[in-house]
């Protein structure tokens, strides 16, 4: 991991940093 | 709601573009938490969002349900014949398998956060790549809320968790609170 990409990380919002236990997936098309 | 990505789906084409779809349909992918919010809740919001009483004009503007497993085929199954009762008229929306997506083009992702490139700047420096600034549950909030969804309230218990300066922070809530009114 190079330096910019170590402080992205450290910057990374914490709703992006929060773990979700079960995630899932919807696909659609509205026309 | 987790992440929200626009892109083409249901087709064979390989490496659609939006000048050259193919036989793919513009699509939404939402990834969410069940705990928080149902399947069926969101297919309520996908039949209240638009009307497919005729047949569409070509693929690309097709409706389509693409279920992931088989309790969002039967969900939504159930739905169109739920729909179709209520509206009293046929729904073409194809219910089909979900066999892959490709990202739309960046200039095609988070429109409401492109309209305030104050905010859009702060959430690219930390997401310069275009794969990780459309997955990110930070932008996706973000251009939630500034296209009208969620209450100035919520905003307000979240508003530190989403990435923003202290001048980001208060245009976005500014820009929330004015259009709540």
């Amino acid at each position: 991991m190079n330096t910019s990409t170590t402080v992205r990380q450290a910057l990374k919002p914490p709703v992006d940093v929060a773990v979700h236990s079960q995630t899932q997936t919807a696909t659609f098309a509205l026309g | 709601m987790l992440r929200t990505r626009v892109g083409y789906a249901g087709g064979t084409t390989q490496n659609p573009t939006y000048g050259s779809l193919g036989d793919h349909s513009e699509t939404i992918q939402i990834e969410y938490d069940p705990a928080v919010i149902s399947y069926s809740a969101l297919l309520d919001v996908f039949w209240g969002s638009h009307r497919p009483t005729r047949p569409a004009w070509s693929r690309q503007y097709a409706s389509a349900v693409f279920y992931h497993n088989e309790e969002q085929k039967r969900l939504a199954l159930e739905g169109k014949v739920r729909h179709e009762a209520n509206l009293g008229q046929k729904i073409y929306t194809d219910i089909a398998p979900f066999t892959g997506f490709h990202l739309a083009e960046d200039y095609h992702q988070k429109h409401q956060l492109r309209r305030v490139p104050e905010l859009e700047r702060e959430l690219r420096a930390i997401y310069p790549e275009l794969g990780d600034f459309v997955g990110s549950t930070a932008v996706t909030r973000v251009n939630g809320y500034l296209g009208g969804y969620g209450t100035l309230e919520r905003l307000q218990t979240e508003i530190e968790d989403l990435g923003l300066s202290v001048a980001g922070r208060k245009l976005l809530l500014d820009i929330v609170a004015a259009s709540r009114r």
